[in-house]
């Protein structure tokens, strides 16, 4: 794409609306190169004469010196190396994830897969039944008793399922304001019974506001706890409608 | 072409293609580029997270338009660019904001010490903010040298413009941003502390 040295350095095919002479914007990218430490030997002089004649371009070199430092300043403060994300949480700073868990959370994100899912049975009413497996950490009484995997934190979403909740009333989401959102339904689950459906999002169980992380924690502990054949309601959005439905924790039979 | 560059084209020449699992993974490799790109203009993690949210969103949703894989690249930045010009267009009061820049970046010199400098987060997002406001062609291509660091044979590439173009353009946008700054603290009245020299 490169002619050659000299062809395409000049500025003119920009619109001069500064209405600067040929000359200022030509030192002008020659800041730029220079800046990038990839001018010539031969520039570098041609900018040094310019320089020395105009106090224009010498003071605006200056300044861009300066807005270089301050975006390098920027790129060292957030270098490109996977780094933890650092998260201010009510004044304190807290690590989000380590390392490795990050880089483990993008292969997975890659792979079409969120956290705290399983996989249920291949396509729709196929007769392939795959056992119901938790992805990460210990068994997760959500998906084993509820039948769904649910996405707590942005990242769980898929961006090619847009159906799944990647889009609420024409925004994207913020998850942080509405609940659990159910990704997928096992089907004969209860969720499945219930007729759930991903993009719903529970709200509220036993009359609790469930929101992000401590939300899932939450009802993962009272879908644990809850007594044989005793009942707790959810409260469901669905496409700006709220519902109740009812999940039975299974007796003792 | 680097390695990464040829793997990002032939993901997106599947992608274009209709092929999933080349979709799943060029989102999968630019999603950590978009949450660093746009901490890098605001230093706010959690706003990074959103941002780079909404543009993997929008990506999936607009890129029928992309005609050339090799440029899939820079169109989808400019997709992330966007978004955050939005984002600083509907959440900050204008005057405001030209009030505490003027008031930081007169007093600050950034060659000093560059990374205490974008350590104060406000500064930065203060930096992003005045960057937002200039118009697209020339904002894309400063964010992708300085804010991402692309080197100019790589913008060239991944907007599809010859790389003179990219050098005028990054002047002039820096000349912008510099003049933009400039009369931002000059019109925040005679000011208090005087020109940085």
């Amino acid at each position: 794409m490169d002619d050659g040295p000299e062809k395409n350095l000049d500025a003119s095919n920009e619109p001069a609306a500064d209405g600067l002479p040929m000359e200022c914007r030509r030192a002008g990218v020659l800041i730029e190169k220079s800046l990038a430490g990839v001018a010539t030997e031969t520039e570098l002089k041609e900018l040094k004469a310019h320089l020395d004649a105009c106090g224009d371009c010498r003071e605006y070199g200056t300044d861009a010196e300066s807005l270089s430092a301050m975006f390098r300043g920027i790129r060292l403060r957030y270098p490109d190396v996977p780094q933890p994300v650092v998260r201010k949480r009510r004044g304190r700073l807290i690590r989000f994830l380590p390392i490795s868990l990050a880089a483990a959370a993008s292969l997975l994100l890659a792979a079409g897969l969120c956290f705290y899912s399983f996989r249920p049975g291949a396509g729709n009413g196929e007769n392939e039944q795959e056992e119901p497996v938790a992805k990460v950490g210990t068994p997760d009484s959500i998906a084993e008793r509820l039948g769904v995997a649910i996405a707590v934190k942005r990242r769980d979403f898929d961006p090619l399922k847009p159906e799944m909740g990647g889009r609420v009333d024409g925004r994207v989401a913020s998850m942080r304001t509405l609940g659990l959102l159910i990704v997928e339904v096992a089907p004969g689950s209860w969720a499945d019974d219930a007729i759930l459906k991903p993009g719903d999002r529970i709200l509220e169980a036993n009359g609790v506001v469930l929101q992000g992380n401590e939300g899932r924690r939450a009802l993962s502990y009272m879908l644990k706890s809850l007594a044989p054949d005793s009942v707790m309601p959810l409260r469901i959005y669905r496409d700006g409608r709220t519902f109740t439905v009812e999940y039975r924790q299974p007796g003792n039979d | 072409m680097s390695e990464e560059k040829e793997k990002l084209t032939d993901w997106a020449v599947g992608a274009l293609n209709g092929d999933r699992e080349a979709l799943e993974r060029l989102l999968a490799a630019l999603r950590p580029r978009f949450v660093r790109f746009v901490l890098r203009h605001t230093g706010d993690a959690d706003l990074a997270e959103e941002v780079a949210q909404e543009t993997l969103v929008k990506i999936y949703e607009k890129m029928e338009n992309v005609r050339d894989p090799k440029a899939f690249e820079g169109w989808a930045f400019q997709v992330a660019s966007n978004s955050l010009r939005d984002y600083f267009r509907k959440s900050k009061r204008t005057e405001e904001m030209k009030e505490r820049l003027a008031d930081y970046v007169l007093t600050t010199n950034p060659m000093e010490d560059p990374a205490k400098w974008a350590a104060q987060n406000e500064l930065t997002e203060m930096l992003g903010w005045t960057i937002s406001r200039m118009d697209e062609k020339h904002r894309i291509v400063l964010q992708l040298h300085e804010i991402e660091g692309m080197d100019h044979a790589a913008i060239a590439e991944a907007l599809d413009i010859p790389e003179g173009t990219v050098w005028s353009r990054l002047y002039y946008a820096r000349k912008t941003l510099r003049d933009t700054l400039k009369k931002q603290s000059e019109s925040a009245g005679g000011h208090r502390g005087g020109r940085r020299t």
